[in-house]
């Protein structure tokens, strides 16, 4: 599914949050949206989402405006947390983000089985969210988001609220369910290393007010490794570029 | 987070209670002392309110007992307790306290219920439309602040003495409470979950029901238990001005009949089965809470 955003912004007020945006994604490409905070990279990401209606620009999803949460999109929350139900089990959460598509009773089963195995949690569906280590809640979430067979995943800081070794964990975890379930990745960070090492492209917002300034084609080998393309010197380019861009306005205070 | 915090927890409860855990119960006990040690320390949670209310609870009848042995109060308008505790196994014999407490009991969670239902899909509907929220609050507090027990010459008006009159006035001065708390368990409910849910495309029903109401039970269910002890002061209070059944209408029949003492114990009983209401209450709410899990 291709994802089109064609002068996408988005204004509270009088203050501006987003300047007109213009993107295009392609089927099956990962994208990963940096920026320092307050730069509406979560805006924007909310908007394509259909959570939150744009002041301008529409986004298309092969040539259908988004109105709305659409069908074929899931989106994993910052926050696992305050984004899955504690009061149902990790299988019935599940099972909760499908009700919509009426599956018959074994095919959701199966289908949330596959889903629990390819996250690594096969054997955990009967606990509830609270029961797990965070890392595993927020594999729960995109289990979850996996569960509907969603073409396109939209991920909002997916592993912000975890620790440094499972957030390499869980960017592995990303970047294989990509290839096993063929889905168009948009992926919202504040992770510089992450943004690089995770996309094919990477697109960087600058905040006051929140405006795209780059968007970089990420020549790294594929697959990538924790350690192998983190090694490349063409990874600590890359890595300083988005770093330099994203850092400008504090470079342009100490001089 | 509280999610993880509690996890743990729970772990440590299942492995105090396990055999092989040193300090559980298959370490061989050396004397009595030691056994009693240890059983203060594996239930110390759970012995010490209990003595601390029987602690309190002494400590009030003997503070009774002093004042009517030193007469600073006439014996007539307050019997010494043993006095109150001799007519308690007449009291508690009397077929007509029975079929009165029964009365009132039935009246009290036929109101609450009643109340609870009503106040649950009113609370729902004004806590998820924002513009209904402001009027509604207003509203509510406004009705609130005329005490439940004035309406009852009224209640007697409109729905004469029986069971009806208890009831409506018992469900007007508890409804607001768990309305209340309904709006804000309802406008509680966690922002990024209704985005998730919009985004898993459940209709408005679906919403309701799987996600506003589970996130807004905790305080829904606080509130039933604040109303419970509420609803039953308001019914005994019918009773006693003037309802035609109940325990409250035992009671004054006991003082009109000069029984003081009776009456004391009358109201020792009524007392009690309101504690063990409460607490049957407490306790299901504390399960609720605990099954709902809510950061």
């Amino acid at each position: 599914m291709d994802i089109t955003v064609d002068g996408l912004a988005k204004r509270y007020g009088e203050h501006l949050a987003l300047e007109p945006v213009s993107i295009k994604i392609g089927q099956g490409e990962f994208v990963t949206i940096v920026g320092p905070s307050g730069c509406g990279k979560s805006t924007l990401l909310m908007m394509m989402a259909g959570l939150l209606a744009p002041s301008e620009g529409v986004v298309r999803l092969d040539d259908t405006p988004v109105d709305g949460p659409p069908q074929g999109v899931s989106v994993v929350f910052q926050d696992y947390g305050r984004s899955l139900f504690p009061w149902l089990t990790v299988r019935r959460n599940l099972a909760m983000a499908a009700v919509a598509q009426k599956l018959p009773r074994p095919v959701l089963e199966a289908r949330i089985e596959r889903v629990l195995a390819s996250v690594g949690l096969a054997g955990q569906g009967a606990k509830h969210p609270w029961q797990l280590s965070g890392g595993m809640q927020q594999r729960v979430a995109i289990a979850r988001a996996l569960v509907a067979e969603p073409r396109v995943l939209l991920m909002d800081e997916p592993f912000a609220a975890v620790d440094a070794q499972t957030r390499a964990d869980l960017e592995d975890l990303v970047l294989r369910l990509r290839d096993e379930y063929g889905v168009t990745i948009a992926l919202v960070t504040h992770d510089i290393d992450e943004s690089v090492y995770l996309a094919d492209r990477v697109l960087v917002l600058a905040a006051g007010p929140g405006r795209l300034i780059r968007d970089i084609a990420v020549d790294l080998p594929t697959p990538r490794g924790q350690l192998t393309t983190k090694r490349l010197p063409r990874f600590a380019d890359l890595r300083a570029e988005v770093f330099s861009l994203v850092m400008r306005p504090e470079l342009q205070e100490v001089r | 987070m509280s999610g993880r915090l509690v996890a743990p927890a729970a772990s440590a409860r299942r492995a105090a209670g396990h055999p092989l855990v040193p300090d559980g119960v298959a370490r061989p006990v050396r004397g009595l002392r030691t056994a009693v040690g240890a059983a203060w320390a594996r239930h110390r949670a759970t012995i010490a309110p209990v003595l601390l209310g029987i602690v309190g609870t002494g400590t009030v009848i003997a503070g009774w007992a002093m004042i009517t042995a030193t007469g600073l109060v006439s014996e007539r308008s307050l019997p010494s307790p043993t006095a109150v505790a001799t007519s308690l196994p007449l009291v508690l014999a009397d077929p007509d306290l029975h079929a009165g407490l029964a009365d009132t009991l039935l009246t009290w969670l036929g109101a609450l219920a009643l109340a609870s239902a009503v106040a649950i899909v009113l609370g729902v509907l004004i806590g998820t439309v924002p513009w209904l929220a402001r009027p509604a609050m207003v509203a509510v507090n406004a009705l609130r602040s005329i005490p439940s027990t004035a309406l009852i010459p009224l209640a007697i008006l409109l729905f004469g003495l029986g069971p009806a009159m208890k009831g409506a006035v018992a469900v007007y001065a508890v409804a607001p409470i768990v309305l209340i708390n309904t709006i804000y368990g309802v406008a509680g409910t966690e922002p990024m979950r209704i985005d998730a849910a919009r985004s898993m495309h459940w209709p408005w029903w679906r919403r309701w029901a799987w996600l506003v109401l589970p996130s807004a039970t905790p305080a829904i269910v606080t509130g039933i238990r604040v109303a419970s002890g509420i609803a039953l002061v308001v019914v005994v209070s019918a009773e006693l001005l003037g309802g035609r059944s109940g325990a409250g209408l035992i009671l004054v029949q006991y003082q009109q009949a000069l029984r003081i003492d009776m009456a004391y114990a009358c109201i020792t009983v009524i007392g009690v089965v309101g504690m063990a209401l409460y607490g049957l209450l407490t306790l299901a709410e504390r399960r609720t809470i605990a099954r709902i899990h809510l950061v």
